[in-house]
C-alpha cells in the first residue's frame, strides 16, 4: 500500500517528463549547440557558411519548405463546430411515470405480466418525471400513423434548426451540405427534402439521409459531414441533424425483451453546424473513430428489429447487450487511445501490455486514465445499465458521468441526439472552458461503438438551451428504485 | 383485474352509442381517449388528504355539459382539441389534486417520519398527487347543435351521452377523478376507391358545433368547486391571467370533526353492503337522466302561487322542487309513500371569490339537510306552496358535520347522499352559462349529479337567459316520461 501511494505521488512527475520528452531532450541539445557556436566564435561560423556550395544551400532551404507545403496540402482540413442546438421539449408532451403506467394498464393489449415488467423497468430506469413523448402517444392506444409521425419529426427537426439558425445568425441559403440521421422512420420524400422544402435551401446542396444506423448514428453523420467538407470549397457549412421519431415505433405486443424501448425512448433531436472555417466556431473536431462489430453473430443480433409471434414489430434487445457493449467499447478505446492519449499513458499501457504477454497474464491490465486526455465525457444515455457499465470500465468519477445520468433523467433516451443534450448540460452548468476536450461515445445497433473527440474554442455564454428552465434543479439524486 | 375503459371505448367506436328512441336519435362514435397531465412536476409522494365531507360523497359524480353553437363564420376560428388541451397543462398545475389517483392508507405506513400518519386509519382513502392526469375523450356526433337542442327540448335527458360515464374503481390506482369529453359535429361519409378499399373521409363540418362535458368525482369537490375550476380553464383558454386557487395544504391533515351521535342523519343512508373499491351506488332500479326547462313565464306563474309571507322566504328553487316532489310522489307507488315523505335538500354555497379567507379551490362545503312532509295527506296530494314552504324551512348542516355523524359508524360504512331519499339540489347561485371559450358561448348548459341512489336527484339551476330554470335530474327508468307529462300539466295550469 505504501509503495502504491508513493507511485501515485510520482505519477505527475512521470507524466510531466514523458509528455514533454521532446522539449526535455531538445533543450540540452540546443544548449550544447549554442555553447559550441560560442566556442567557435562568429568569425569561424561565417567562414564555414561561406564554404558551403550554393546548390547545397538551395536544397537545404528548398527541401524542407517543399516538404512542409506538401504536408499541409495532404493533411485533412480542420473541421469546426460552429454551434449546435437541441430540441426544447414542451411541458404539453410530458409523460409522468404514473401516466405511462396507467396507459399500459388501461389498454387491454398488454397483459399483466408485461405491465408488471414495464413497471419494474421504469422504477429502475433512471428516467425522471419530465421526459416527453410525442402527441400521438398520449392517446390510448397510441396512434402510429404516418401523419402523426411526420408531425413529430417536423416539430422536432424544425425547432432545432430554427434555434440553430438564430444562434449562428446564418441564413438557410448558406448551407452547402445537409446530413440527417433518423434510424427508424424514413418516409418518402426524405427528411432532407423536407428540410429543403421548408427552408428553401439552395439547388446544389449535398444532402444525405442516413436511416437504420441506430443510436450511434449521430457521430456517423458528423463524420460524413466532415468528409464531405474536405471536398467542398473551403469555408463551406454542413448542417447535421440527429433525431429519432418515436411515433411509429411503439411496440404493441407482449415480448418483454421488446418492451424496453417503449419505456426508455423519448422525444428529442439536435442540429449542429459544422464548417472548415474556424472563425466564430465553438469547438474543433479532433477525431472520429468508428468501430463496427457486426461480423460477430452475437453482436449482429444484439439489437434486432423483428416481428414477435403475433406479428407485432419491435426491437429485440438481447440479454448480452452489456457484454457486447463492453467489448465494443474496448475495441473502440484501443483504436482511440493512441490518437488521443498523452505519451505517458500510452507508454504505461504498452509496458503493461508487454508485461502481461511476456510475464504473467494474471496481472491486471493497465486501464489508461482517459482523464488525462479529456476533461468532459458524453456517454450515450442509452439506459442506466449502459452508463453504469461505462463508468466502471473507464473508471470514471460520478461527476464525469453526471451529464449522461442527468440527461437520461430529464430527457430519457433520445437516441442519437442524447450526446448533444449532454454537451448542452455541461455548458449550461458552466463547466466548459477554452481548451477543454470532450469525448462523445455513442452505441448503437450493429453493434457499433463510435467516438468523437472535440476541443473547446469558445464555451457558451449562457445557459440558454434545452436545460434553460431546469438546470438550477440539477444535479438531482436519482434513487435506485423510483417511489410512486 | 383489468380496467377496460379503453376496451369499452374501442367497442364504442365500432358500434355507436345511441340515445333516444325513434327518429332523430343522437349517436356518438369514434371515441378517442387521451390524457392531459399538469405541466410541471408536483413533487415526490405528495398526498392530498380527503376530509370526512369529501369521503361522504365518494359514490357520487357531478356531470356537467355545455353545448356550443359555432359562432358566425369569420367571427372566431374553429376549436380543435389541441387548442382546448393547451391551457389544461398550466390549469392542472393549479388544481394538481384533480390529476391524482385515489389510494388507501396502508396499515403500517412506511413513510411516516414523525408518525404523523399513524392515526390515519388503515384503509382510509386519500389522493396521491402523482400527476397521472385527467382523461380526455373525443367523440363525433351526427346531429347538429340545432337538431340536438330540438330533441333535448322535446325529450330531455340527452346530456348524459355527452359526458363520459365512468366511475372510480374497480382499480382505484388507475381510475381518473375527472373525465372531460369533447363532442364535435362532423359529417362522415364512407367512400370507396377504385381498389374497393373502404375509406372514411370527413367531408365537411355540418354545423361546426361542439359539446363539452365532464364527469367529476364528487369527492374532490362540490358543484361550485367544479364550476370555478372549469371557469379557470376557460379563462386560461381565452388568454386571461387567473390567480391560482387556494387549496388545502397537502402536508397538513384536515381536522377530523368531533364525532356526534352514532345515528345516521335522515338525509343520508348507508349502503346495504360495503362497496369495496368499486365506487358505484348500488341501486335496485335502473336510473336514467331527465331534464326539463321551466320558462320565465311559467316560473312567474309559479311565484304567484307562493305564500306571500311565512317564516322562511320561499324562492324559485323551493317552488320548482316542490312541483317535482309532488309529481314524483304521485308517480311512485303507494308502498313508497312513507319514503317519499322525506326528501334531502342540498344547498350549494355561493362561490363568492373573497380576496382573503375565501372558499378553498377544492372542497365539499355545501349544506345538506332533510325535510319530512308530516301530516295526513301524502306529498302527492299536497299543495305546491305548502311543500315549498316546508323546503324553505329545511334545517341544513355543513357537509362536514353530516359526515362526522355519518362516518362515525363502522369503518367500512359507505354512505349514499344523493338519492338516499329524493334529493333536491339548489344550484341557482352558480353562473353556469358564464363559461365562455374565446368567442364561443354556450347555447345550453346542464349540471346534474349522477351515480345516485334509488331516490333520485334533482338539480335546479338557471337557464340560458337567467330567468327560467333548468331541472336536471336522475330518476328511475319509467318515471321520466310520466314526470315530463306531469310537469307540463302542472305548469300549464299554473
Amino acid at each position: 500500500m505504501g509503495s502504491s501511494a508513493q507511485l501515485r505521488r510520482l505519477k505527475p512527475l512521470y507524466q510531466l517528463v514523458v509528455n514533454n520528452i521532446l522539449a526535455i531532450v531538445a533543450v540540452p541539445l540546443a544548449a550544447a549547440a549554442v555553447l559550441k557556436a560560442a566556442e567557435l566564435g562568429p568569425g569561424e561560423i561565417l567562414a564555414r557558411l561561406r564554404a558551403l556550395r550554393p546548390a547545397h544551400m538551395f536544397l537545404a532551404a528548398f527541401l524542407p519548405a517543399a516538404a512542409a507545403a506538401l504536408y499541409h496540402r495532404l493533411r485533412p482540413r480542420a473541421v469546426y463546430l460552429v454551434d449546435y442546438a437541441c430540441f426544447r421539449t414542451n411541458p404539453n408532451c410530458r409523460v409522468p411515470f404514473a401516466t405511462f403506467l396507467e396507459h399500459s394498464r388501461v389498454w387491454p393489449g398488454f397483459d399483466e405480466r408485461s405491465v408488471r415488467f414495464m413497471t419494474r423497468l421504469l422504477e429502475r430506469s433512471g428516467l425522471g418525471e419530465e421526459t416527453c413523448l410525442p402527441y400521438a402517444q398520449h392517446y390510448i392506444p397510441p396512434s402510429r400513423d404516418l401523419e402523426s409521425s411526420r408531425a413529430e419529426a417536423e416539430l422536432v427537426i424544425f425547432s432545432a434548426i430554427d434555434d440553430l439558425l438564430a444562434k449562428t445568425k446564418m441564413s438557410p441559403q448558406d448551407i452547402d451540405i445537409l446530413v440527417v440521421n433518423c434510424s427508424l422512420f424514413a418516409p418518402t420524400p426524405s427528411f432532407t427534402d423536407m428540410i429543403m422544402h421548408r427552408y428553401k435551401l439552395r439547388k446544389d446542396v449535398r444532402n444525405v439521409h442516413l436511416a437504420g444506423m441506430g443510436c450511434s448514428a449521430g457521430l456517423i453523420s458528423v463524420e460524413l459531414a466532415r468528409n464531405l467538407l474536405q471536398v467542398a470549397p473551403w469555408g463551406a457549412h454542413a448542417l447535421v441533424v440527429s433525431t429519432e421519431t418515436i411515433t411509429p415505433n411503439y411496440y404493441m405486443g407482449q415480448e418483454r425483451a421488446m418492451l424496453l424501448p417503449n419505456c426508455l425512448f423519448r422525444m428529442g433531436g439536435a442540429a449542429a453546424l459544422l464548417s472548415t472555417n474556424g472563425a466564430n466556431a465553438r469547438f474543433r473536431l479532433a477525431r472520429v473513430v468508428r468501430t463496427l462489430r457486426g461480423a460477430a453473430d452475437s453482436a449482429y443480433h444484439c439489437v434486432y428489429q423483428e416481428e414477435d409471434d403475433r406479428g407485432n414489430v419491435g426491437i429485440n434487445l438481447s440479454k448480452d447487450l452489456m457484454n457486447i457493449a463492453g467489448d465494443a467499447l474496448k475495441a473502440n478505446i484501443t483504436a482511440m487511445g493512441p490518437l488521443v492519449l498523452p505519451a505517458s499513458e500510452q507508454l504505461l499501457f504498452a509496458l503493461s501490455f508487454i508485461v502481461r504477454k511476456v510475464l504473467n497474464n494474471r496481472i491486471r491490465p493497465y486501464i489508461p486514465d482517459f482523464r488525462t486526455a479529456f476533461e468532459h465525457f458524453c456517454i450515450h444515455a442509452g439506459g442506466r445499465a449502459v452508463i453504469d457499465e461505462l463508468q466502471r470500465s473507464l473508471t470514471l468519477s460520478d461527476e464525469q458521468v453526471e451529464a449522461s445520468r442527468m440527461t437520461l433523467h430529464r430527457f430519457g433516451n433520445t437516441s442519437s441526439s442524447s450526446l448533444w443534450y449532454e454537451l448542452a448540460y455541461i455548458e449550461a452548468k458552466g463547466r466548459m472552458r477554452r481548451g477543454d476536450r470532450v469525448w462523445m461515445i455513442g452505441f448503437g445497433s450493429g453493434f457499433k461503438c463510435n467516438s468523437a473527440a472535440w476541443e473547446c474554442i469558445r464555451p457558451a455564454v449562457n445557459a440558454d438551451g434545452p436545460w434553460a428552465n431546469c438546470i438550477h434543479r440539477y444535479p438531482v439524486h436519482i434513487p435506485d428504485v423510483l417511489k410512486h | 383485474m383489468m380496467v377496460v375503459e379503453a376496451a369499452t371505448a374501442a367497442a364504442d367506436s365500432v358500434s355507436p352509442m345511441a340515445v333516444g328512441a325513434g327518429g332523430g336519435c343522437v349517436s356518438l362514435h369514434n371515441f378517442r381517449l387521451s390524457t392531459v397531465v399538469p405541466g410541471s412536476v408536483t413533487g415526490e409522494a405528495v398526498d392530498y388528504e380527503l376530509t370526512d365531507a369529501d369521503l361522504l360523497h365518494k359514490l357520487h359524480y357531478l356531470r356537467a355539459v355545455h353545448v356550443f353553437r359555432a359562432p358566425a363564420p369569420g367571427a372566431a376560428a374553429a376549436l380543435n382539441v389541441r387548442e382546448l388541451k393547451e391551457p389544461m397543462f398550466p390549469w392542472l398545475d393549479m388544481y394538481f389534486p384533480v390529476s391524482g389517483r385515489v389510494r388507501r392508507h396502508q396499515a403500517a405506513d412506511g413513510d411516516n417520519a414523525e408518525g404523523a400518519k399513524e392515526d390515519a386509519a388503515a384503509g382510509r382513502p386519500y389522493v396521491r398527487c402523482n400527476d397521472c392526469g385527467v382523461r380526455i375523450v373525443e367523440a363525433t356526433c351526427d346531429a347538429t347543435v340545432d337538431e340536438w337542442l330540438e330533441a333535448e327540448a322535446e325529450r330531455g335527458g340527452l346530456c348524459k351521452v355527452l359526458a363520459y360515464d365512468k366511475v372510480i374503481g374497480p382499480e382505484l390506482f388507475f381510475s381518473p377523478l375527472l373525465y372531460v369529453q369533447f363532442s364535435w359535429n362532423k359529417k362522415v361519409t364512407v367512400g370507396t376507391n377504385s381498389k374497393r378499399h373502404v375509406i372514411e373521409q370527413v367531408t365537411s363540418f355540418k354545423c361546426g358545433g361542439m359539446a363539452f362535458g365532464f364527469t367529476w368525482a364528487h369527492l374532490i369537490g362540490d358543484m361550485p368547486s367544479a364550476a370555478a375550476c372549469f371557469s379557470t380553464w376557460a379563462q386560461l383558454f381565452s388568454g386571461k391571467k387567473v390567480p391560482p386557487p387556494t387549496l388545502r395544504d397537502p402536508l397538513t391533515r384536515p381536522p377530523s370533526a368531533a364525532p356526534g351521535s352514532m345515528m345516521l342523519p335522515p338525509s343520508v343512508k348507508a349502503t346495504a353492503a360495503a362497496v369495496g373499491d368499486h365506487w358505484v351506488v348500488p341501486t335496485a332500479r335502473d336510473m336514467v337522466s331527465f331534464s326539463f326547462h321551466v320558462t320565465e313565464q311559467q316560473l312567474k306563474g309559479l311565484q304567484l302561487t307562493a305564500p306571500a309571507s311565512g317564516r322562511h322566504q320561499v324562492g324559485t328553487f323551493e317552488l320548482v322542487a316542490a312541483l317535482v316532489w309532488r309529481a314524483l310522489a304521485a308517480i311512485r307507488s303507494t308502498e313508497e309513500e312513507e319514503a317519499t315523505r322525506t326528501v334531502t335538500v342540498v344547498k350549494t354555497t355561493d362561490p363568492v371569490p373573497a380576496p382573503g379567507g375565501g372558499r378553498l379551490g377544492l372542497t365539499n362545503e355545501h349544506r345538506i339537510g332533510h325535510v319530512v312532509a308530516t301530516g295526513g295527506s301524502s306529498p302527492a296530494a299536497a299543495d305546491v306552496a305548502k311543500l315549498a314552504a316546508l323546503l324553505a324551512g329545511a334545517r341544513l348542516d355543513e357537509a362536514g358535520a353530516v359526515a362526522a355523524a355519518a362516518l362515525a359508524g363502522p369503518e367500512d360504512a359507505d354512505v349514499v347522499v344523493y338519492g338516499a331519499n329524493l334529493t333536491f339540489v339548489d344550484a341557482e347561485g352558480l353562473d353556469v352559462y358564464g363559461l365562455e371559450l374565446g368567442a364561443w358561448r354556450p347555447a345550453h348548459v346542464e349540471y346534474a349529479v349522477d351515480g345516485v341512489g334509488d331516490g333520485g336527484s334533482v338539480v335546479v339551476h338557471r337557464d340560458a337567459g337567467g330567468r327560467g330554470r333548468t331541472v336536471a335530474a336522475v330518476v328511475r327508468r319509467g318515471e321520466a316520461d310520466r314526470l315530463r307529462a306531469a310537469l307540463r300539466e302542472a305548469l300549464r295550469v299554473a
